[in-house]
């Protein structure tokens, strides 16, 4: 008769019999790269309906009469970036394609194709050749929803760029955007890209489109620089060796990339150097993402951090490490709140960075939070910043379900943003404050001047 | 690599954080989705559900020291899902085993033990014996109450106990009487 194991016997059996059962099957690994890969660089939150159209009123934009002309039909009847700066730079600098390509009963239309130094941006169109459209959720667009894809040059496959998005139209197509990060390669002007789509409405399937690309007229107003050069940074418990490879001032966005060669101590995560305050030669603090199109073994890493604010002309940087403690309270600074009676509003998140709420809307579909970011403000491009609103009686206004969060970048030039939240009742006073950044210690003693000159 | 920053980074919106985590938990992953699906094709898709769910939605995550749950109750809610759509019935027999390399037979050994059991035992197990998860965790994970995840594991105390003590036998059987 056996006896009833314990749990240390059982375990000890069970593991003996091998530890194969953990092994990953190359198919579940490949598609969990694949998902991870075809997520987006910021988080997708509620998208709206173009159902009610208003003049989209943007705090700070200068409007041409260049605007109306050229625009690209995405930008045309996107609620938000309508009359943005971004719907003026990709006006510039895009080209038609007009490939259609169909399949699981699903058409996807390339429209047009836009290209500088550092991103691959394409706009699309993709409808449903039986009519059907995608249901609408109360407006909110699921990724699946979208067309999901990838790009191809040289049978190299592109990291994924920041300008994923994508929106249903009145007449239920989907318009969406997609980007690919090319500042790590060193590509002529002319060159020929595949894109693969695997997914679109909610499909699985392969839509497949090839088409040359040109960088040559963006390239006109591109300066690149150059920098190789090395640096030891020294924290507390490690080290980290990086080489500042490039900087590269372009059209879409600008580029600084850093590669790093993994040498003992390393930092206990293992990750590469990615916290820094970036400052312009005037002292002005740059926005800057955090990385996409990382590339990070176990030797090293090799990242390009998009940053954004400055000017072409300018003739250095600085960089400043950047040690974060983000389990650590902030002294002296709590969650600031203030209330919306006048604009510019300052919300203190750091002890050397705030937010600067330049104005918010109270629309019928929604509600708009225009900002923009002073001094060192982490993690810009991701979240957009955690915003909250209080109503009168100083309760979340959200009732403390954290809303789903759009954020655009409405001028890069000048790091203006918008956060979009669910609409709320215009008729009560709210007051807004956003979430502390953390404890931070500079580096200051081993800030990097980078000279710009060629 | 301090999953609480890192789960925190994600909140905010890193998809370089969020990518960390899934890649962090991806054979914890694999192992719980097998013990419930045991069809690759449908544990690829009950990630791939799990992955694009999780994040959609980690920035509601209260406590960031709980996401291998939450994560992990993602996951299990999805394989039920596809188990439930496929209307799959798991034979506990001999035939279930695929012919293997001789080289992979210590996994199907493992395999074949978990076979053994019952279906609502499996995923117990699997969280309990594999994954180091408490009972408390598990009945979080599976959303059942904690007396049933007991119940569940002093039943499977007794099948493993069965199971492993036969296999211990031939095992001394072979190597000592043959």
């Amino acid at each position: 008769m056996s006896s009833i194991y314990s749990d240390k016997e059982i375990k000890t059996l069970l593991n003996e019999k091998g530890n194969n059962i953990n092994d990953v099957s190359p198919q579940f690994h490949q598609r969990v790269q694949e998902t991870l890969f075809s997520l987006p660089d910021k988080k997708r939150g509620k998208r709206f309906t173009f159902a009610a159209v208003a003049a989209v009123m943007v705090l700070m934009l200068s409007v041409s009469g260049v605007y109306g002309e050229g625009i690209i039909d995405f930008f045309k009847t996107h609620i938000v970036l309508g009359n943005s700066n971004e719907a003026r730079v990709f006006a510039e600098y895009s080209e038609l394609v007009g490939q259609t390509v169909s399949d699981q009963g699903v058409n996807i239309t390339i429209d047009n194709v836009a290209c500088d130094d550092n991103y691959l941006v394409l706009f699309y169109t993709a409808s449903d050749n039986e009519g059907k459209t995608i249901k609408d959720q109360g407006h909110i667009l699921k990724k699946t929803d979208s067309v999901l894809g990838a790009f191809w040059v040289n049978d190299e496959r592109l990291p994924n760029g920041e300008r994923d998005d994508a929106y249903l139209t009145r007449d239920g197509k989907i318009k969406g955007m997609l980007s690919a990060n090319i500042s790590k390669l060193s590509l002529p002007d002319n060159f020929e890209v595949n894109f693969k789509a695997f997914a679109a409405m909610n499909k699985h399937g392969e839509w497949d489109f090839k088409f040359t690309v040109s960088k040559a007229a963006a390239m006109k107003e591109t300066r690149i620089v150059n920098v190789n050069k090395e640096y030891t940074v020294k924290y507390p418990d490690y080290e980290h060796h990086i080489n500042i490879e490039k900087v590269s001032l372009t059209p879409f966005g600008n580029s600084i990339i850093i590669s790093e060669k993994f040498i003992d101590p390393l930092p206990e995560d293992g990750s590469p150097m990615h916290f820094f305050a970036l400052y312009d030669d005037k002292g002005q603090t740059l926005d800057y993402t955090f990385p996409s199109g990382c590339t990070h073994s176990e030797k090293g890493s090799r990242i390009s951090f998009e940053f954004i604010k400055g000017s072409k002309e300018m003739k250095s940087l600085k960089l400043v490490p950047v040690d974060p403690h983000f389990d650590r309270p902030v002294k002296g600074i709590s969650n600031p709140i203030g209330t919306l009676d006048s604009f510019p509003l300052e919300l203190k998140v750091s002890d050397r960075g705030s937010v600067l709420v330049k104005d918010v809307e109270f629309t019928d579909t929604d509600t708009r939070i225009y900002y923009s970011l002073n001094g060192y403000v982490v993690d810009w491009g991701a979240s957009g910043h955690e915003f909250f609103l209080l109503d009168e009686n100083g309760q979340d206004a959200f009732k403390n379900s954290y809303p789903c969060q759009w954020m655009y970048v409405l001028d890069r030039e000048k790091g203006e943003y918008v956060h979009i939240l669910p609409p709320l009742d215009k008729n009560q006073d709210y007051s807004i404050g956003c979430c502390i950044d953390g404890y931070y210690d500079y580096l200051d003693d081993q800030a990097i001047e980078i000279p710009l000159s060629n | 690599m301090n999953l609480i920053c890192e789960t925190k980074l994600a909140q905010k919106g890193s998809k370089k954080a969020f990518c960390s985590l899934i890649q962090y938990y991806e054979k914890e992953m694999y192992i719980v989705a097998k013990s419930i699906l045991h069809n690759e094709t449908d544990c690829c898709d009950a990630v791939q559900e799990t992955i694009l769910k999780a994040f959609e939605n980690i920035a509601q995550l209260k406590q960031p020291e709980y996401f291998r749950t939450w994560l992990l109750k993602i996951l299990v809610n999805n394989c039920n899902q596809i188990y439930r759509k496929n209307h799959k019935v798991i034979l506990i027999n001999e035939a279930n085993i695929e012919s293997i390399d001789p080289d992979e037979y210590s996994d199907i050994e493992a395999r074949q033990v978990l076979d053994g059991l019952e279906e609502d035992l499996k995923t117990v197990v699997i969280l309990f014996y594999f994954d180091d998860l408490p009972v408390k965790t598990i009945s979080q994970v599976l959303d059942i109450p904690e007396g049933t995840v007991k119940s569940r594991l002093s039943r499977a105390r007794t099948q493993l106990s069965k199971i492993l003590s036969r296999e211990k036998g031939r095992s001394y059987y072979e190597q000592h009487l043959l």
